[in-house]
């Protein structure tokens, strides 16, 4: 929740769209490595919404 | 041991850096738009594209030589005086010269240069045709200009969609299911495939994939694919798309590719991309167009077509083609394949105080395949005297390139759709291809 919500502010000022928002608390899981942090942050920037943004 | 260093001129290589930034910012707006937002582009009517398009259609290779490539060393006119008293340096000598370089002879008045004997069987099997005097009839020296013209299919700097783009955007494509029907064998999308639907740049395609650790490249595809299966209808097929092809490439595996007949390409960029070419096309994917740059062609000084610079591009390219051709002609791809290739202009007649050559005008063209009806030099050759020369200075362009290229479009690639693909132009067909 903390990660997506710290990348929802800085990538997305704070407007990640739902379904994005699910899948990415889906693909980090409950305790992501460091290793999965990055990568959801490397999804996060290459997502459809974030084209847009 | 350190020889001369050529040194572009620095409006081309200004261009070099334009042209990676504009062109780069398009290539991500093509990835992510598809094809609705091409501008003046008709899309004719599924009945009469069904009417006008066969099934069989060439796969056509674009080849573009960036810099201006000097025809005049390429394919020699040794038949003409007037080009040994301008270039008293770089002249390549006649075929019956005692030199131990000379040109080879072809016709009795052209010749190729030494470093292209690659290409002389390919020419005399009737699969190599070289059209001279040819080019673009505007009358720019400014690479920047020429090369947006000569791709876009008009002179016109408002233009931005290529003649190979949208002749994809007026055809149907060969295979309905293909991910990709234009491939770029470039960093960005260049202009001459600019509009055409489902067209990539793939500079290598071993490295067009998605990065990071293989444990989880998996669950990251599924991500992207879940995320975009949600997206407006352009950007989840043009990511349905671009998936699809990260799939074809994974099959096709070219890092362990086989060219037959025993072909050996070189280890350089330009045979690199000819054996990606060989490799997309073997695979059967459905693609239709390929384009390839290859650059460093603006020879102003230190030139030397027979063991310099303008040697070391010649071999290059004949090497390629060479590889190429033994490669898809023993695979029995050759009959459907067409490959052009082209340069924005060709070069001064006289040679300049740096051994090099300027900007000119007339220069030739090259066409390889199975249809190409070769084994001569089409041409009306205007003659090299002082008054015969393009503002006194360049050979005349007689045949523009668009005549080529619209006869290739129509006869081999099945689009009659000319007036959008050479906008404002009636092409004159030269008898260049089967068809």
């Amino acid at each position: 929740q903390t990660v997506v919500r710290r990348i929802g502010e800085v990538l997305y000022g704070g407007t990640v769209p739902e379904p994005e928002r699910t899948l990415l608390l889906n693909y980090l899981g409950s305790n992501p490595s460091p290793d999965t942090v990055r990568e959801a942050l490397g999804l996060a920037m290459a997502g459809p919404t974030f084209q847009w943004y | 041991m350190s020889g001369p260093r050529f040194k572009g001129c620095s409006e081309y290589e200004t261009l070099s850096r334009r042209g990676f930034l504009g062109l780069g910012a398009k290539a991500a707006a093509l990835a992510a738009l598809g094809p609705s937002w091409l501008p003046n582009v008709k899309f004719a009517s599924r009945d009469r594209l069904d009417a006008m398009f066969g099934e069989e259609r060439d796969i056509i290779v674009s080849v573009y030589l960036r810099g201006g490539c000097d025809g005049l060393s390429m394919c020699v006119p040794f038949g003409e005086p007037n080009y040994y008293t301008a270039r008293p340096q770089l002249a390549i000598p006649r075929p019956d010269s005692s030199a131990t370089q000379k040109a080879i002879n072809l016709n009795g008045f052209f010749g190729l240069a030494p470093a292209l004997q690659p290409l002389k069987s390919i020419y005399d099997a009737g699969d190599l045709l070289i059209v001279h005097a040819t080019g673009s009839r505007d009358e720019t020296k400014s690479h920047f200009d020429a090369q947006h013209f000569m791709e876009a299919g008009k002179p016109d700097k408002r233009l931005w969609t290529g003649w190979l783009g949208r002749h994809l955007s007026t055809a149907p494509p060969m295979s309905p299911a293909a991910p990709v029907r234009g491939v770029a064998l470039t960093h960005q999308v260049p202009l001459t495939v600019e509009g055409g639907p489902k067209t990539l740049p793939l500079s290598t395609l071993q490295d067009y994939k998605i990065g990071g650790f293989d444990e989880t490249l998996e669950g990251r595809r599924n991500w992207l694919q879940n995320a975009y299966a949600a997206a407006d209808a352009a950007l989840a097929n043009a990511a349905a798309n671009v998936d699809a092809t990260l799939q074809m490439l994974a099959n096709l595996n070219f890092q362990n590719y086989t060219p037959a007949g025993g072909a050996v390409y070189a280890e350089n960029e330009f045979s690199m991309s000819l054996k990606a070419a060989a490799a997309l096309i073997r695979y059967e994917a459905g693609i239709e167009a390929l384009h390839i740059d290859f650059g460093g062609w603006d020879t102003h000084e230190y030139q030397f077509p027979l063991d310099g610079q303008m040697a070391s591009l010649m071999d290059a390219f004949a090497v390629g083609l060479r590889a190429f051709y033994t490669d898809l002609q023993a695979a029995g791809f050759m009959n459907r394949v067409t490959l052009v290739v082209v340069s924005e202009f060709g070069r001064v007649l006289a040679q300049n105080g740096s051994y090099g050559t300027d900007h000119g005008h007339g220069n030739c063209m090259w066409l390889m395949g199975g249809n190409v009806i070769g084994n001569r030099v089409l041409t009306q050759w205007p003659g090299l005297a002082p008054d015969q020369l393009f503002e006194g200075q360049d050979l005349q362009v007689t045949i523009d390139y668009r005549d080529i290229l619209a006869e290739v479009v129509q006869k081999r690639l099945g689009n009659s759709s000319l007036s959008t693909v050479f906008p404002e132009f009636t092409p004159t067909f030269r008898g260049a291809v089967e068809g």
